[in-house]
């Protein structure tokens, strides 16, 4: 293998463009893929980051909602219940109304979001001050979207048009379909959500979703079952769902994961016929060499793993290049366009990238490996 | 790793007195199949002892290449059998094949390939270290080598910015550098003018006289033929001559 890595590494600081031609083609694709993953993922995150903020494991939603959080509606007096069925560790209620946030004379469209203070329907993360705690009038933290337009902590701030809260602090962007959040205590969430649409019934008693937090080492499947049968003998009808299911659920989800799932996918099918492409070509080429090589004794293990070192050299240059490409076209694209690179996501497509370049070039290197050196030199004997 | 096994190269009695260093018995090669099959090497059986250098001659198509290919362990024979320095390729697997060629066999072709990205001496120095021969050890002989070729000012330069005779001439440095046993060559002065195709014949010669190894030559040359020990022609796959 040090034969190998020397070869690779004289090829590439010699002959250089070589190399870079090639890469230049694969970093467009891998851009291309980087990209779309990304819009993937900040369309997805802006329309689950109210569920992605809290770390619960169960939902809750009435049974006629059919999993839509702005639908659900569970009785408060059911959802302590809940608390006390086996292998339930803590429950607590999220419910959210669209409203309004005025600030400074502007209006923002927004997801108001009522909440039990430390209970598994809290935020997690904190970036900055604190949150509401239940029962504090006239207090919210708003969400690093909201924060961004200029929304400070200590600042007062408009609530459906009529309801002056101060921000007493800042968590992380948490949108709810695709609009920022505004967390607040739950009655205060039903007073707002009773001011704006006074014929839906919203109250304190009668909240969103809850969401409850299994025991460790219990199966959460087995608990929801439990939650469903339990909260049954009180005549309350529930469908109780992981929350990777309750994600899956909001409305538009499904259909954006399908549609860009399928664009990252050819992407990186193409990637992978292209990578094939450059093996073969390269493995033509560089026919008769390696049959001279051979002949003056190299191992075909040799031949291959120069070839596998040439395809990892073309799959990091590839990945570097998209990864800047990527975070240029999200910093120059402005802050309304869903582009937010994270770098789990990155790592994730340069993975898929490199199985999609070694899938693809595994054809050149079974044809290095399978040159017949005599038939290569053949002509010239 | 420690294993009970025996290195297959380590056996032999390689060349030891009076042992022919490289030995064909009834070589035959078929190649295709069916209707298409064509029998390019037919039942040539040869010998070349150490210290001796053979030139084979023969029209194209006669089955040199073929010839070349079984006697360097490149292909293996439809039937007969190949001895290098006592060792029957055909039983060895790839790896020490490979091994073979490396330690004992050196290789020049008409029309050298050379790595385009190594400098003249590493394409050289490549050859011992295909061979795992220590760098430190091989480097000296790849100066003497290219200063017996007269390469000694293009040691840095890089295949494309040399001439086809230069080329050829590091293919020659490349294939001595392990001082094989067994050394095949094929027209190696075809692309060289008459005073540097004496220079490499003579390179040849001292290679195989002085230092007691064998080699097979292929030219069309008969001048440089003629310098041969003796000369087999090949025609339609079978030795006609010597």
């Amino acid at each position: 293998m040090m034969l190998a890595t020397w070869l690779v590494g004289r090829d590439l600081r010699r002959a250089p463009s070589r190399l870079l031609r090639q890469a230049v083609t694969l970093s467009v694709l891998a851009t291309l893929a980087m990209t779309l993953s990304t819009l993937v993922d900040t369309l997805d995150r802006r329309s689950t980051g109210l569920l992605r903020a809290v770390e619960a494991d169960l939902v809750v939603f009435n049974a006629e909602a059919r999993q839509q959080v702005l639908r659900s509606r569970v009785p408060a007096p059911g959802m302590i219940g809940v608390g006390f069925v086996d292998g339930v560790h803590d429950v607590g209620v999220l419910s959210v109304v669209p409203t309004t946030v005025g600030h400074a004379g502007d209006q923002t469209r927004a997801t108001l979001v009522g909440f039990n203070a430390r209970t598994p329907a809290e935020p997690t993360r904190v970036l900055d001050g604190r949150l509401p705690t239940d029962g504090e009038p006239n207090i919210a933290a708003v969400d690093a979207a909201l924060h961004r337009t200029g929304i400070e902590i200590g600042d007062r701030i408009t609530l459906g048009g009529s309801l002056d809260v101060e921000v007493v602090g800042v968590i992380p962007e948490a949108r709810f379909l695709q609009q920022p959040t505004v967390w607040v205590p739950p009655e205060v969430w039903a007073r707002t959500g009773a001011r704006a649409f006074p014929e839906r019934g919203y109250a304190e008693t009668l909240l969103g979703v809850g969401l409850a937090e299994v025991q460790v080492g219990r199966d959460a499947a087995a608990v929801a079952e439990d939650v469903v049968a339990d909260l049954a003998e009180e005549d309350l009808d529930v469908e109780v769902v992981a929350r990777r299911e309750a994600l899956a659920a909001v409305p538009g989800v499904a259909a954006i994961r399908a549609t860009f799932g399928v664009l990252v996918i050819l992407a990186l099918g193409v990637v992978a016929i292209v990578a094939a492409g450059f093996a073969l070509l390269q493995a033509d080429r560089d026919r008769t060499l390696h049959a001279e090589l051979r002949a003056i004794g190299a191992e075909p293990r040799l031949l291959a793993g120069v070839a596998l070192l040439r395809l990892a050299a073309l799959w990091l240059t590839a990945s570097a290049v998209a990864v800047v490409l990527t975070g240029a076209l999200a910093a120059a694209t402005p802050a309304g366009v869903p582009l937010t690179v994270r770098a789990p996501v990155l790592v994730v497509v340069i993975t898929l990238l490199g199985a999609a370049v070694f899938a693809g070039g595994a054809l050149g290197v079974l044809r290095t490996r399978r040159t017949d050196p005599v038939e290569a030199l053949g002509e010239r004997w | 790793m420690v294993t009970g096994e025996q290195d297959p190269l380590a056996v032999s009695g390689a060349r030891g007195r009076g042992a022919p260093a490289l030995v064909a018995d009834r070589l035959r090669k078929v190649v295709g199949s069916g209707a298409m099959a064509v029998t390019a090497v037919d039942g040539v059986s040869l010998q070349v002892q150490p210290g001796e250098l053979v030139a084979l001659i023969g029209p194209s198509g006669s089955g040199k290449s073929t010839l070349l290919a079984m006697l360097g362990a490149l292909t293996t024979p439809s039937a007969g059998s190949v001895l290098i320095g006592g060792i029957d390729p055909a039983g060895l697997d790839e790896q020490a094949r490979s091994r073979l060629r490396a330690q004992r066999i050196g290789f020049v072709f008409q029309r050298p390939t050379l790595v385009p990205f190594l400098t003249v001496e590493e394409n050289v120095a490549l050859a011992g270290q295909i061979a795992k021969q220590p760098s430190a050890a091989s480097r000296p002989r790849v100066e003497r080598l290219l200063t017996a070729l007269d390469l000694d000012q293009r040691a840095t330069f890089r295949p494309s910015a040399l001439s086809g005779g230069e080329l050829q001439r590091v293919a020659l440095a490349r294939a001595l550098l392990n001082d094989p046993s067994v050394v095949l060559a094929d027209e190696p002065t075809a692309n060289l003018d008459v005073e540097r195709g004496r220079a490499v014949m003579t390179l040849l010669a001292e290679h195989t006289r002085e230092a007691g190894r064998a080699g097979v030559l292929v030219s069309h040359d008969p001048s440089m033929a003629a310098v041969a020990d003796r000369t087999l022609q090949l025609l339609d796959g079978r030795l006609v001559g010597r």
